[in-house]
């Protein structure tokens, strides 16, 4: 008796192991054979693709890639895309376990992390074979996407990160007749607008980027240079530096004075574009996409009355004043486990997205493609996005911190800058804790 | 003979029994906690061994300590608002003035059930400082518009209420299955000796309730010193580092700034200061109960 309630025990035991055990296999064993089957039916390459192209403003990569669907049908593209903040967070956390896709647009940051890693593979060769698409890119907008001579990036637009967007009915109501040309005369107007009861600058920092990425970078670069920038990554200059602090005092300062919206810190980008579009603001610092957003979204006065510029110059400030921040910020990778016809594949999938014909029809939507674009119809663009060309005609581009810097360094300056605007920091100690973290790295 | 043997409790096939859950167990729980400890314990990506390092890092790391700050106060905030407010809650049910019992009992559990970032979205409009709920109110008064989450000085206050909107129906539960063990002749005998409900509640419930009480005040304190979702959905430990607390910490570590292994000596280091602060809590809640 004894002896038989043992084994069952002992068999009850090993059933359930044996059940358990059945359930993984099964799982594996059914994708092993959908995989399979895949392959042998069509006998398709699959690529997957992850990007955060899913907004209107994303219809023209959309439209490429299913264009790239129709010539090339021997492959199988998948798409993994999710919103650009998601995005970002999904990267990382993928870029963590090494299971990237096989192509996927990564900024400069995403690739500072990856190429030491070994997960992203180098262009040099293909864009050596195929000079026409090389020459096509514009000037320096490999920068970003270049490590010891290798480069890991194909550009998917070049652009200012920061423009200043402003109402000028709303101006002139406040009585002031142009846009300011001085830091003092830019103070003095902000304190105007204030006066005729409207926010004078809408911003939606809640996702701790925007402030930090579309003003502060231009910011911090009138005050120290480009070339303190280069001096830094180098390890020569520090964030300690005088440069630096009155770059951070002059953003403390804004905040002070009341150029932003009280509830910058709660709210993105939409509702703070919101703000704009009901006369409610009369500036807003965002970068160049904000041209697709209002030719498309906004009412028709305000479109009309939206005039575009970028900050004045500061008072001692080392910088060139004609700059702004900006350049490629991102780019299309692949992924370096990638061989074969695969690869080749993926080469001319991404020389479908960055070629003359899709720069095209790019700036015919108002967007700021990284090639050269020799002939377009100029009367497919809305007024702004010709006015927008214009002011960057001729504008330097200096350095994006969120593309250029390492993902921690960059999280604890944006993160600094929140704390900032809400006077929890020092211009000073936020100089020393960002400094601290530099250090750290190598 | 042989039927006393059913009943006896045996170690050989207890433990047999136990391998399917302890596996399951393993799997979830015991692996990932010995996978972020062999991180920790290297640099970031793993190439090199560096022993205590990262530790000794966060033993000086200001931000941490600021983090594990938050979470006292939040934690504190949450035992008064959680375990008090349903303790007076499951008290009132004790007496006959109520009526619609169900009903209530159904209202007060049901954002037990919501997700916590359900619960986040939900506070964060009717936070909002344009179209909430709250600054609507405050308008019919005349009162000037409040900044519930950009506030450095209120927005960890503001952050707590709902979390202790959320659980109060879980700990009045458990409360009001503990009130309803007492035995009806104490309270009767109590009511006969003239006890006021105050009374009864403070001097007859309460010690009664001792131990449900112990068990509500360890769930309380360990839930909440690893808040996580409410705090990411509402503010992501902003404005600032003003709402941070230990998990966003290692979350922003791990998976904003790229830096796993210091993200998973956070974690650890939370493991570790959670236990002290639950053993040291047990140690003071059960050593009041032997006197």
């Amino acid at each position: 008796m004894f002896m038989t309630i043992r084994k069952m025990q002992m068999l009850l035991i090993v059933l359930l192991i044996v059940s358990i055990g059945l359930v993984g296999c099964g799982k594996s064993s059914s994708t092993g054979n959908g995989n399979g089957n895949g392959e042998k039916s069509a006998d398709k390459i699959t690529l997957t693709i992850g990007h955060f192209d899913i907004d209107d403003n994303g219809a023209i990569f959309r439209d490429a890639l299913e264009k790239f669907r129709k010539e090339h049908p021997e492959v199988n593209l998948v798409e993994e895309a999710i919103p650009h903040d998601p995005y970002r967070v999904k990267m990382t956390t993928l870029g963590a376990s090494g299971n990237l896709p096989d192509l996927f647009v990564a900024n400069g940051s995403m690739l500072l992390d990856y190429i030491p890693k070994g997960y992203v593979g180098s262009y040099n060769e293909a864009l050596n074979q195929d000079a026409e698409w090389k020459n096509g890119f514009l000037p320096n907008s490999f920068d970003e996407f270049t490590t010891d001579g290798q480069i890991y990036g194909v550009p998917t637009a070049m652009f200012s990160v920061h423009v200043i967007y402003y109402n000028k009915e709303l101006f002139e109501k406040a009585g002031i007749a142009s846009f300011p040309q001085t830091w003092e005369e830019f103070t003095a107007a902000i304190g105007k607008l204030k006066d005729s009861g409207l926010t004078p600058i809408a911003m939606g920092n809640k996702s701790n980027v925007p402030v930090g990425s579309v003003l502060f970078g231009t910011l911090a670069d009138r005050y120290t240079g480009t070339d303190w920038f280069k001096a830094m990554k180098e390890g020569t200059a520090k964030f300690t530096d005088p440069e630096f602090v009155n770059a951070l005092k002059a953003l403390q300062e804004l905040s002070k004075i009341g150029a932003f919206n009280p509830d910058i810190n709660s709210i993105d980008g939409d509702q703070a574009r919101t703000l704009y579009f009901n006369k409610q603001a009369a500036m807003m610092v965002d970068g160049a996409w904000a041209v697709t957003n209002i030719s498309r979204d906004a009412p028709e006065d305000i479109e009309s009355a939206t005039g575009m510029a970028i900050l004045p110059s500061v008072p001692g400030g080392k910088g060139d004043p004609m700059s702004v921040a900006g350049g490629s910020g991102w780019s299309l990778a692949f992924n370096a486990k990638l061989t074969g016809a695969k690869k080749d594949a993926a080469i001319s999938l991404i020389k479908s997205v960055s070629g003359q014909e899709y720069g095209r029809v790019k700036i015919e939507h108002n967007g700021q493609p990284p090639v050269k674009v020799k002939e377009y119809d100029q009367s497919k663009l809305s007024p702004l996005a010709v006015d927008y060309f214009k002011l960057m005609s001729d504008k330097k581009f200096s350095p994006i911190y969120d593309i250029q810097l390492a993902p921690a360094l960059v999280e604890v300056i944006y993160k600094g800058i929140q704390d900032l605007l809400i006077g929890g920091v020092t211009p000073e100690d936020l100089a020393k804790k960002i400094q601290t973290v530099r250090d750290t790295q190598k | 003979m042989s039927n006393s043997r059913l009943f006896k409790l045996r170690a050989g096939p207890a433990f047999r029994y136990l391998v399917p859950i302890f596996s399951v167990y393993a799997f979830t729980v015991l692996l990932p906690l010995l996978i972020s400890m062999y991180y920790s314990i290297h640099n970031e990506g793993s190439t090199k061994f560096v022993g205590l390092q990262n530790y000794i890092a966060l033993a000086k790391d200001n931000d941490f300590w600021f983090a594990l700050k938050n979470n006292v106060i939040i934690t504190i905030f949450a035992v008064i608002g959680q375990v008090g407010i349903a303790f007076v809650i499951a008290s009132f049910f004790m007496t006959k003035l109520l009526k619609l019992e169900g009903f209530h009992r159904l209202v007060i559990f049901l954002p037990v059930v919501l997700a916590p970032v359900v619960t986040g979205y939900l506070w964060s409009l009717i936070y909002n400082y344009r179209m909430g709920v709250l600054n609507w109110l405050l308008n019919l008064f005349h009162i000037d518009p409040v900044l519930w989450l950009d506030n450095p000085n209120y927005v960890l206050y503001s952050v707590s209420v709902p979390l202790v909107w959320q659980y109060i129906g879980l700990y009045f539960i458990i409360f009001l299955a503990g009130m309803q063990n007492i035995s009806k002749e104490v309270l009767e005998a109590s009511e006969i000796d003239g006890a006021t409900w105050f009374k009864k509640t403070v001097y007859v419930i309460l010690p009664l309730l001792k131990n449900v009480m112990n068990v509500a005040l360890i769930l309380c304190i360990t839930g909440t010193l690893k808040i996580f979702d409410h705090i990411y959905v509402m503010t992501g430990g902003g404005p600032g580092r003003s709402s941070m607390v230990m998990a966003q910490y290692a979350y922003n570590n791990a998976f904003t700034m790229s830096r796993l292994s210091y993200g998973s000596t956070i974690s650890i280091g939370m493991l570790i200061l959670c236990a002290i602060i639950v053993l040291a809590m047990s140690r003071w809640i059960g050593g009041e109960a032997e006197k």
